[in-house]
């Protein structure tokens, strides 16, 4: 279970955004409105969204624990 | 590619290198042109080190190609945040300044990447494994509940849970 902490409901925000962003196909046209809402909404935001998205990125960088596919590899199995 | 596998083993940067070709389609799948998947495929090949320096890659190209792909949709956020950002803000500049009280976001990346993985390692080992499926292998909640043969609302929680867990590591990349 998650350590019991404070979370912060802006950087949960920012998290599902950057989530979004990178799932298959992306937002669509009326998401990407609403994100451009929100992201203007407050400086705040925008900053959340980058550090969400920085954490994003080195979280996938980081090599994995377990044998998963990693798309793009065809020469795997 | 048979030649990753022999007696001496490659390092991550000669398995790049030797396939850099299919590195630089992956990438360009992503960001559409070939300039923006060169400076993709430069930008992945200096963050190869710090992967390897938290643990030893199993499948190299496996992870050339994981590191190429992030840093490649990266890119791909970046310019469509900055294109709805601008046509909806002019005012950039409202960023707060960086604050000095926090020491740790000094941490290179080979250190956050560290600091990450623990953070993952603490976790159940199952909710790492669905965590994983989903933000490397790109499967859904639905696909990774087949996989594990489970529901797919217990997959939501873990992931959940390796969400909250994550946001403990947000020091790494906060205020520069």
């Amino acid at each position: 279970m998650a350590k019991d902490k404070e979370r912060d409901p802006v950087w949960q925000a920012a998290w599902t955004w950057v989530r979004r962003q990178h799932e298959r196909g992306g937002l669509d046209g009326a998401a990407r409105e609403e994100f451009a809402r929100w992201l203007a909404a407050d400086p705040v935001h925008r900053k959340t969204h980058d550090e969400a998205a920085r954490l994003w990125l080195l979280v996938g960088l980081v090599p994995p624990a377990n044998d998963v596919p990693l798309p793009g590899d065809t020469a795997g199995h | 590619m048979d030649m990753l596998m022999h007696s001496s083993e490659p390092t991550l940067g000669e398995v790049f290198i030797a396939n850099r070709a299919q590195l630089q389609r992956v990438a360009q799948k992503i960001v559409r042109t070939a300039d923006l998947a060169d400076e993709v495929l430069q930008d992945a090949y200096l963050k190869l080190a710090d992967g390897a320096a938290v643990r030893d890659v199993r499948k190299p190209l496996g992870y050339c190609c994981q590191v190429v792909r992030n840093v490649a949709f990266d890119y791909h956020r970046h310019q469509s945040v900055e294109a709805s950002y601008r046509t909806y803000c002019e005012d950039v500049e409202l960023v707060s300044p960086p604050s000095n009280d926090a020491p740790e976001r000094v941490l290179d990346g080979r250190q956050a990447l560290a600091v990450i993985d623990r953070v993952l390692g603490a976790l159940p080992a199952r909710t790492r494994l669905a965590f994983e499926l989903n933000r490397l292998s790109g499967m859904t909640q639905r696909e990774i509940a087949a996989r594990l043969g489970c529901s797919a609302t217990l997959v939501n929680f873990m992931i959940k849970d390796a969400d909250a867990a994550l946001e403990s590591c947000r020091y790494l990349v906060q205020g520069n």
